[in-house]
């Protein structure tokens, strides 16, 4: 009887063995994935540090919306002016080479 | 020192002077084409060469089709740059097409000449039927200024309502600022879209027909048209120079206070 028992005993003590090693196991395994996402994260910009700035700046919203948009359409208009004036130089260049036309026949 | 305040004066009146020698010389290119000074390479065909007078017409051809083919390009660089509109550019790619069939056509002609005095006459066609350096290429070059200047104009228009929001809610010591730029903005907008208007309202008479028959009315039509797409011009570029700085001023707040940098 007394036999029976310590065998039944020295199983228990087995089982909570094992079943430590498998939490240290899962421990192990977990805080290795935890450490490896956050490695990976970590050389990319992140977005929660530039959300912050933005959520505290006080002319967010529809006045900075117009004035993007201000921005950009003075940029089109830029880039239409300089093209302008390259097609001002061509019709120049092809008012001075009206002179061509000079009825001439051999 | 003269010469450095010779320097600092200079802008204006080399504006003035650019503006009435462009104006002279534009008006001057068209009128004086008749009385152009002899072609360089100018061939001395006896009185029944018909293969010279042939091989000089071809060559003339061949000018005139590499220049619209040129045209042609610009107008699609402007499409592709979003400063003209397709639609806008079929008009001068269909003058392109029309000219270049017509000039193919004509030396298809004149190539299949044999007797001399038919194939001068073909010659002279390249000039009196086309016209095409007197008058079809100044005309559709300056058409595609006046396209990206209308463009420009309708820009600047559309954008009058963003302003006025973006001002309302500007600082109160920008507000004056602001309002003295926006009032010249959209006076100079009035003064380009009349300039625009006049100009091309002129567009219509300038044809080989008119150049050939009635060429002191076209003349005069050339330099209004041309006075009236600088002037437009200049308003333009002074209203987009309003927008300019009411854009610096107006410069959107969204990035945090703590790392904003002054821009140049």
């Amino acid at each position: 009887m007394n036999r029976g028992n310590r065998n039944a005993s020295r199983q228990k003590n087995a089982l909570r063995a094992a079943l430590v090693l498998l939490m240290l196991a899962a421990l192990v395994v977990f805080g290795g994935c935890g450490l490896r996402s956050h490695n990976t994260t970590s050389g990319q910009p992140s977005q929660q540090t530039t959300s912050q700035p933005t959520s505290s700046g006080q002319n967010t919203g529809s006045s900075n919306s117009a004035a993007q948009q201000i921005q950009d359409a003075d940029q089109q208009v830029q880039d239409a002016m300089q093209s302008a004036d390259g097609a001002q130089n061509d019709a120049n260049n092809a008012n001075t080479q009206a002179g061509q036309e000079n009825n001439i026949v051999p | 020192m003269r010469f450095k305040s010779l320097l600092q004066s200079a802008p204006r009146h080399l504006i003035a002077l650019g503006l009435a020698a462009s104006i002279a010389l534009g008006g001057a290119g068209a009128a004086t084409a008749l009385a152009a000074p002899a072609h360089p390479a100018l061939p001395t065909c006896t009185r029944t060469d018909v293969k010279c007078v042939i091989a000089f017409g071809d060559q003339r051809i061949d000018e005139r089709t590499a220049a619209l083919t040129k045209l042609n390009d610009k107008a699609n660089a402007q499409v592709a740059a979003g400063h003209i509109t397709s639609s806008q550019a079929s008009a001068i790619q269909a003058d392109v097409t029309s000219n270049q069939s017509g000039l193919t056509a004509l030396k298809s002609k004149l190539d299949a000449e044999t007797d001399a005095t038919a194939a001068r006459q073909d010659v002279k066609t390249i000039y009196t039927q086309f016209r095409i350096f007197a008058v079809m290429l100044p005309r559709d070059y300056h058409e595609i200024v006046l396209d990206i200047m209308t463009n420009v104009q309708a820009k600047l228009v559309g954008l009058e309502p963003k302003l006025q929001q973006a001002i309302a809610s500007a600082p109160a010591d920008e507000q004056a600022q602001l309002n003295a730029l926006y009032s010249d903005f959209t006076a100079k907008l009035g003064a380009a879209s009349t300039q625009i208007t006049n100009a091309n309202g002129l567009v219509s008479y300038f044809t080989p027909s008119n150049f050939d028959n009635n060429l002191a009315t076209y003349r005069t039509n050339w330099l209004n048209f041309r006075t009236a797409e600088l002037a437009g011009r200049a308003d333009l570029r002074q209203a987009a120079s309003d927008l300019h700085q009411m854009a610096k001023i107006l410069k959107p707040s969204a990035t945090p206070a703590a790392t904003a940098t002054p821009t140049a």
